[in-house]
Formats: C-alpha cells, sequence, structure tokens
C-alpha cells in the first residue's frame, strides 16, 4: 500500500510540474488573506460541485507547502490526542485549458508524525460519522501516523449552457501504537463524485451530482506478544454503544459505503453571488469478520451502525471596490442507529441511536489596500444526542462557541508584506443531560462517558495569534511564511469534576509553522 | 447588506430548526424479581430483608436487593443480559441446631446461573437456600495459573494448593483424596463446550492425588495449613525478578513419573520433578495417557474427599469424539470441601461442583486470560480470634469466600 500511495504522490508532484511549467497567475490575487479564501473557497464550493469548476473565478494558482503542527495539553477529550506532532508535505493547484473549455484541480498531501491518545482508545480517532464501534483497551497510546491524501477534479464545458465535472479522492490513513503489541490500523477513503451544471440565462446555476464513497479500515488488534506462553497484556473491548460492548473482539475489517446526491444552486445578482448547496446521503458501516469458520456457521457481519447524512450550505459573496462581504453558513445533521448481529435469535438488533446537528455561520468584511484587512465573526453550534437502548443510557449536550478575529495587514504587498491577526471565542455549554440508567455500575460510564461528558460540557476561552509574511522570491513566485498559535483554557466544568480528566489548571496549546511557495 | 442579512439569519434559523427535529427511542430495561425459598432441611428459616445479588455476566456489574417480608426481591430497570443470582443467608450456632443438630454456625447458599433476560422482559426466578454445615478443613489456596515475567523458565510449574485446618481440634490428612476436576473446557474460548453430565451425585476428577500416611503421621494444627507443591522447588530463587514462589517449604509434592513407568506409561521429565526431602503424594488416576503429571488446569476446580477405598468408576467424556477422555466419579456426599474456579464471570455453564458444595465460582479475572499471571485465589479471613488464629470464611459459596492475590500467598494465615 505505501509503495502505490509513493507512486501517486511522486507523479503527482511530477505531473504538476509539468502542467504549471508555464505562467500561472497564482499572484494575482494579492496576499496570504486573500490566498487563504482562496483556496477555502474551493473546498467550501467546488470540492463538492466539479463541474461548477466552470465558474471559477479566483484564477489558476499552484503552491508546494511545508509545515510542521504541534500540539499539546491536558484539556482534551480524554480518549482522544494529548499531544500530536506533524509534519506535512502538500501541493495543490489549479489549472484552466481555456481553448478546450477544461479546468483541473489537483492535490497531494503527505503528513507523518506521531501522537499520544488517552485512555480506551485502540483506534487512534473516534469515529467522526456517529458510530459507536470503535476498539478500546484501559492502556493510554503512543502513535506513529502516517496519511497520503490524494484528491483530483476535472471540468468540461459541453456547451455556453452545460458543464460536466467529476471528482476522485484517495486518502490513505495509517496509524501504528508504537509499544505494547504494535497495534495497528490503516484505512482507505475512496471517493468519486460526478455531477452536471446547467445555465439559466445568465444569472441563474443548477447543478446535480451523485457520489459514492468507501471507507475501509483494517486493523491488527492484538493483545498479547506472539509467543506461546505470553500473558495477555490488556484487555480488548469493541465499543458497541454507551455500555453495551463486547470485551473478545475477533479481528475485523470495516467497510462503510456512503452513497448521496448533491444539488446547488448559484444565483447572481450585480456583484453579488449566492449559492445554495444541499447533500445527502445513507450510509452503512458494517464490521466483518476477518475470518469465519464454516463449522461455526458464523455470519460474517457482526455488527452495523446504518446512518442518514444531510449538509446544508449557504454562500454569499458581495465584492465592492472598498472590500468584500463573505458569508457562509454550515449545518450537518447525522441521525445514526447502531446494531449488533445476535446468534441467538439470528437477527441484527438495535442498541444505539445517535443524533447530531452542528451548525457554523461565518460572516467577514475584507477592505482592499488597508491596514486593518479582515474582521470576522464565526458562531459554531453543536447538538448531540446519543441512545443506548440496552441501559437506557442517554446523553445529550448543546454547545455554543463565537469567536472574533481581526487581521492587519502591514508592509508593501509589492514587496515584503506582513499579516498580524488574532482572535479570542469563547465556548459555553448551553445544556447537558446524562442519565446513565442501568449503566450507572458499567465501566463505560465511570471510566469513559462521566470523562467525556465533563469535557463536552465545560466552557472554555481560545485565544489565538496569526504571524504572516509573503515575499517574491522571483517574478512570478511568491513565498509565504505563516506562524500560528492558540491557546485554549477551561474556565468552568459543569458536570463530574471528580470524574474529568482535566483540571481547570490544565490548557491545550495548538502551533504551527508553514512554508508555502506559490508560482 | 442589511436586508441580505436579514434573510440569512432567516434561512440560518429556518434550516436549524428544520434539521433539529428528534425523538429517542425508549429504553429496552427489564425486571428480574426472585422469589427465596428454603429447602425442606431449613423450612422454617427467616426469608425477609435477606440481600439477593444479581451479576451481570457481561459487564460484571452487580446489584443488591433487599428481600420483602413475602421473600421477594426485585430488580428494576435493568440491563437485557445474562445474570447470575445469588443469595446467602448466615444461621447462628443455636438457629443452625435447630436444622442440623449441630451447635454450630452454618451458611445457606441459592445459586442461579446464567438466567438470559430479554429486552422488556421480566424474568421470575426461584432461589431455595440450601447448605450444609462448613467443613473442618477447607482448600485455603489455589495457586494454578503460573508465574508472570519469568522469560518462560517456571511457566505452570510452580503450581500449589493449601488445605487448612479451620477448626479449633487437630486434623489428620493421612489417607484423604484430592481430585483435580473435569473437564479442561472452563469457558475461557468461545469454542469451549460444557460438558453436559449431570452434578447431582458425583463429580468427575481428570485427575487423583492422595494424601499418603497410615491415619495419624500428618497431623494439622488449628490455623495452619499444608501445602501440596507440584514440584517442591524454590522458583523465586531460579528467577528472582518473576511473580512467583518458593515451593521447598510445601508438606508434600507430586510426582507421577516412577508411578506411570510401572503401569507402562511415560511421565514428563520437564515439568515432573521429585524432591526427595518433601513427602510425594500418592498417585491415584491420571486420565493422560503419557506425558502427563499432576498439574492443575489453569482454571482449577478442586476438591477435597473423604473415602475408604479408591474411586475406580469412570466415564468417558462425551463431548470429545476425536479421542477417549476418561474421568473418575467421584461421590458428591465423600467431598470435606471443594471450590470452584472457572475462567471468567461468564463461564457458569462450566461449573464443575453442585450448589451445596460449591453455589457459586469464582475466577482471577472477570474478563478471563489470567494465565501467567502469578496470580492465587485465595479464602478470605472471616474473623481473627484471640488466640491469634485465622478462621476463614466458609459459606460455601467461592464467589463470596476467594478473594485474588498476587503473588501467591502459601501458609500466609499460619498461626504465628
Amino acid at each position: 500500500m505505501k509503495k502505490r500511495q509513493l507512486l501517486i504522490i511522486v507523479i503527482s508532484l511530477l505531473c504538476t510540474q509539468r502542467s504549471f511549467a508555464g505562467v500561472s497567475d497564482s499572484l494575482n490575487v494579492t496576499d496570504i488573506i486573500e490566498r487563504s479564501l482562496q483556496r477555502e473557497e474551493y473546498y467550501n464550493t467546488y470540492a463538492k460541485l466539479p463541474s461548477m469548476l466552470r465558474f471559477w473565478d479566483k484564477g489558476d494558482f499552484a503552491l508546494i507547502s511545508s509545515g510542521y503542527s504541534s500540539s499539546k495539553g491536558d484539556y482534551t477529550h480524554p480518549q482522544l490526542l494529548f499531544s500530536r506532532n506533524l509534519l506535512e508535505i502538500k501541493t495543490e493547484s489549479v489549472k484552466t485549458l481555456s481553448k478546450k473549455g477544461l479546468r483541473f484541480f489537483g492535490s497531494v498531501a503527505y503528513t507523518n508524525g506521531n501522537a499520544s491518545t488517552g485512555e480506551w482508545n485502540l483506534s487512534y480517532y473516534l469515529p467522526s460519522n456517529g458510530s459507536p464501534f470503535y476498539y478500546m483497551v484501559e492502556q493510554e497510546g503512543t502513535w506513529k501516523t502516517q496519511s497520503y491524501d490524494f484528491n483530483v477534479a476535472i471540468q468540461k464545458s459541453l456547451s455556453n449552457r452545460l458543464s460536466v465535472g467529476v471528482a476522485f479522492k484517495y486518502l490513505g490513513d495509517l496509524n501504528f501504537r508504537t509499544f505494547d503489541t504494535r497495534n495497528e490500523s490503516y484505512t482507505l477513503d475512496m471517493q468519486i463524485l460526478p455531477s452536471i451544471t446547467m445555465s439559466f440565462g445568465e444569472k441563474s446555476f443548477a447543478t446535480m451530482g451523485l457520489f459514492f464513497n468507501r471507507v475501509k479500515n483494517e486493523s491488527a488488534i492484538r493483545n498479547k506478544y506472539q509467543h506461546g506462553t505470553e500473558p495477555e497484556r490488556y484487555h480488548l473491548f469493541l465499543n458497541q454503544g454507551l455500555g453495551t460492548w463486547d470485551n473478545s473482539p475477533s479481528q475485523m475489517r470495516t467497510i462503510d459505503a456512503r452513497y448521496g446526491a448533491v444539488a446547488s444552486f448559484r444565483y447572481l445578482k450585480g456583484s453579488k453571488i449566492m449559492d445554495f448547496i444541499y447533500s445527502i446521503y445513507i450510509a452503512d458501516e458494517d464490521w466483518l469478520l476477518k475470518s469465519v469458520s464454516t463449522l461455526q456457521e458464523r455470519k460474517e457481519n457482526i455488527a452495523r451502525y446504518s446512518y442518514f447524512c444531510q449538509d446544508f450550505a449557504v454562500r454569499y459573496r458581495e465584492n465592492r471596490e472598498s472590500g468584500s462581504w463573505i458569508s457562509n453558513l454550515d449545518i450537518k445533521n447525522i441521525l445514526g442507529t447502531g446494531a449488533v448481529y445476535k446468534e441467538t435469535v439470528g437477527l441484527f438488533q438495535d442498541n444505539y441511536e445517535l443524533f447530531k446537528v452542528k451548525a457554523n455561520l461565518y460572516l467577514a468584511y475584507l477592505r482592499e489596500r488597508s491596514l486593518l484587512r479582515r474582521v470576522s465573526a464565526n458562531i459554531n453550534f453543536d447538538n448531540t444526542g446519543q441512545n443506548d437502548f440496552n441501559y437506557g443510557h442517554t446523553i445529550d449536550y448543546n454547545n455554543l462557541e463565537g469567536t472574533l478575529s481581526a487581521d492587519l495587514s502591514l508592509g508593501s504587498i509589492e514587496r515584503l508584506n506582513f499579516i498580524i491577526g488574532g482572535y479570542g471565542s469563547y465556548k459555553m455549554n448551553i445544556s447537558g443531560k446524562h442519565n446513565p440508567m442501568a449503566a450507572s455500575g458499567n465501566f463505560y460510564n465511570t471510566q469513559i462517558a462521566m470523562p467525556a461528558f465533563a469535557y463536552h460540557t465545560s466552557n472554555f476561552y481560545r485565544v489565538g495569534l496569526v504571524l504572516g509574511t509573503e515575499f517574491n522570491l522571483r517574478e512570478s513566485q511568491r513565498v509565504e511564511v505563516n506562524l500560528k498559535g492558540d491557546f485554549i483554557k477551561p474556565v468552568s466544568i459543569s458536570n463530574y469534576e471528580s470524574s474529568a480528566s482535566f483540571t481547570l489548571e490544565d490548557n491545550y496549546m495548538n502551533i504551527s509553522v508553514n512554508l508555502v511557495f506559490n508560482f | 447588506m442589511r436586508k441580505f442579512n436579514f434573510t440569512f439569519a432567516l434561512i440560518a434559523l429556518g434550516s436549524l430548526l428544520a434539521f433539529s427535529a428528534c425523538e429517542k427511542q425508549a429504553p429496552e430495561l427489564s425486571i428480574i424479581q426472585v422469589t427465596l425459598k428454603a429447602s425442606a432441611a431449613f423450612n422454617g428459616v427467616t426469608l425477609s430483608n435477606i440481600p439477593v445479588e444479581i451479576t451481570n455476566t457481561v459487564d460484571n456489574t452487580k446489584k443488591v436487593v433487599l428481600t420483602n417480608p413475602a421473600g421477594v426481591a426485585k430488580f428494576e430497570d435493568i440491563a437485557p443480559s445474562t445474570y447470575n443470582i445469588s443469595s446467602s443467608l448466615e444461621l447462628s450456632p443455636e438457629i443452625a441446631f435447630n436444622y442440623t443438630g449441630f451447635n454450630k454456625a452454618v451458611t445457606i447458599n441459592a445459586t442461579l446461573s446464567s438466567i438470559t433476560v430479554l429486552p422488556l422482559q421480566t424474568s421470575v426466578q426461584t432461589l431455595t437456600l440450601d447448605g450444609k454445615a462448613g467443613g473442618d478443613l477447607v482448600i485455603k489456596e489455589v495457586y494454578s495459573l503460573g508465574a508472570a515475567n519469568d522469560g518462560y523458565a517456571i511457566m505452570f510449574k510452580d503450581q500449589f494448593f493449601e488445605i487448612y485446618n479451620n477448626s479449633d481440634e487437630v486434623q489428620y490428612l493421612d489417607k484423604l483424596y484430592v481430585a483435580f476436576l473435569g473437564p479442561t473446557k472452563a469457558g475461557q474460548n468461545a469454542n469451549d463446550v460444557v460438558l453436559g453430565l449431570p452434578l447431582t451425585s458425583v463429580v468427575y476428577a481428570s485427575k487423583i492425588l492422595q494424601f499418603p500416611g497410615t491415619g495419624t503421621q500428618y497431623p494439622i494444627q488449628p490455623g495452619m495449613g499444608a501445602v501440596v507443591a507440584i514440584n517442591a522447588i524454590n522458583y523465586k530463587e531460579l528467577k528472582p525478578l518473576a511473580v512467583t514462589v518458593d515451593n521447598t517449604k510445601a508438606k508434600f509434592d507430586t510426582y507421577a513419573i516412577t508411578w506411570l513407568q510401572s503401569l507402562g506409561r511415560t511421565g514428563s521429565t520437564f515439568f515432573d520433578v521429585d524432591n526427595p526431602d518433601v513427602p510425594t503424594m500418592n498417585c491415584i488416576f491420571l486420565n493422560i495417557q503419557n506425558n502427563g503429571f499432576f498439574n492443575m488446569d489453569d482454571y482449577a476446580s478442586i476438591a477435597l474427599v473423604r473415602l475408604s477405598a479408591n474411586p475406580t468408576e469412570t466415564i468417558q467424556d462425551p463431548t470429545v469424539t476425536t479421542s477417549q477422555i476418561f474421568y473418575t466419579k467421584i461421590p458428591v456426599t465423600a467431598i470435606i470441601d471443594g471450590v470452584d474456579i472457572l475462567a471468567k464471570s461468564s463461564s457458569a455453564a462450566f461449573k464443575r461442583l453442585p450448589a451445596n458444595i460449591d453455589s457459586g465460582f469464582s475466577y482471577a479475572q472477570a474478563n478471563g486470560s489470567a494465565n501467567y499471571t502469578g496470580k492465587s485465589l485465595r479464602r478470605k479471613i472471616s474473623k481473627t480470634l484471640p488466640t491469634g488464629r485465622v478462621v476463614v470464611m466458609d459459606t460455601n459459596n467461592s464467589t463470596v469466600d476467594l478473594e485474588v492475590v498476587t503473588p501467591p500467598t502459601p501458609y500466609s494465615y499460619d498461626k504465628k
């Protein structure tokens, strides 16, 4: 797998070099802030709608970047990252072949690092899709981690009214525990997304797309060294809910197959652009035994998480001579059900449900050639509800985080430019309710649910600083150096203070440095 | 922009509300209702206000409820799962005299194992308390799991068990038997099959040893123990960093090679070592034809037995079809004391002793896989008398009576 991915990276880098050896208009974009918006704009809108690349108005660009990020602290989710150090190399570009009506996007990234995670985590991450299924072990973990991320999109204009596009994603994520019995986790995430865009006059554009996303995980879980008389070093668990677990899981692979559709509508009015994007998918995450004995007549599929996800986004851009307004609204909703196969009755029995809504509202105003380059406000809302039917164990919480930020532009855009930015945010828990019911004595409740609930329902503030500089290396080559850091500190613990994995004296810090070569 | 912002805010709010409707599924909890009764022998004992305990064999959580005046304990809002249910009542010497004819305290027990409770079900169960007066000689400790951190030099060669005089009179070990109970399967693996033979009048021994002596050669004083080691060797000296034990102070050891050779069979020179300074147990029965020795199973149920002659009646293991495995039948009435040690909390179906000998069972780790951990199962202390003599717990329920200790503790209760 490694060789194949390395080959892809090399080929992609060569392609990038060949494609963009000519004149690039990367530098038409004025400064670091504009350039970061350019990339965000791609991922916010065009990555979901490749046929819309026809209307990409930010110009071609190409970059190679390398960065280092480090995070550390005790104020974190008790199962997740207490520290992480990552090195990333990335290349990304958009290229237009106007005469042929083609536009391309490509990106390749490689990360390598190490991390330490909390107790009851043998999967490195917790499932992002809301699944209750993951491997657990009491001991904390130290990890080596690598990822290979490859994205490409192609758009072709078929006529004045019609445009088609297709996007591919290939992500390999490899995580290894570095001591004990070297547990391993390999994830391969592949997606294909074709779409078609139709113009209705000069101002209205509609897009329809379909996508298939397959996330496959192969784990090697071991709790003893592979010698004859070695004792088990620890007990393995497969979590199945909020207290429901299997304490002797077999070797399994996981396939999460997602089938979805996306629809969007763009409306132009003067200098205003408005996009409405709605995507929806249904998915089954199946846990399959790696080996099945025909003698035992055991079913291969022993657990399933079925979920439905919808994502609604609104993008608004208004460009004026003095500056521009940017507004983004994102709302994501997941509704999932976990089921475990019961051999005694020969059926899947539902035992878990999840409901989650995450919303984000971002408003920003950018001033051209001004000391105060950007001001922005952001509101994040998170509503999560979990329910384990076996135990009647429920967890619900609502959180809100508000952020204000400002960026100053110093120096000369033409020569040496400096950006100094800062932001501050406050996260508050609006409500939280935890009822373990029949799981009150279960170790999942006392050692996982209670510390996690203490973390989720705590309030914190976050302050951050961004320093950036940019200068021309040659006429068509511009270099950026960015330094970012933020500091998070809890201010109150609303629930289970004595069970929390942190105290009010703890904190969490992130720092990153990034060198970007634009050409 | 102002008009737009208002529109945008409306869209945001409307979208959020549209995405927020959710109603949770009701929990699928269950009820267990237990009615406590007494056996015919103890008919008339008060059954009110007696603790009844349920153990969820999947997550190992316990819950205790007291019986009401009608002798009923009701467990509400419990997770559907598999449960062991138990209750225990200690009768004072005065009360016990009315039922047993002996002026000696007795504990009566009852256990139900592996009761499956389905979602939303009310499971109605009956527990019948029964028991017999505690023995004078008891099995105080069983160390069968093998050494930890030994670099594979010891493995399970350091096994021992200890017999303890829990009475105030001298007892004699001469001619008593010790039976290692079969089958080896103790519920560790998902593929383990239950033996399926009845446990009402006999239990099934895979190995039998007998204490040497003529009748009064091997006395055991009140509050003192006698260790029987598989090999009477100082393993601590051999591997100082291992979790193991010095077995040179054992009162007896085992050695099967000479006996097996006399029967035309072969022993195991690697695992079986004789210490000539320590009296050797008599070999009576070993259900392995060749290369066998008197080691205990990892999860070892053993019984101390008084019989007038060697037991000889055997029965074939019905679960093994690829070879012939035989067990020797031991009458339950001949058992002085027995402890059921199984692999894990969910192994109740693999019990090797009937409830009137051991109404529960014990394990070193709730999730099993405790071999090569240096863990040992030891009887708890009931009380220490002013004379210094330790009286150990003997409620005929090893779930209650035994505790897990590391490292093993031979002679730890011996009166100084």
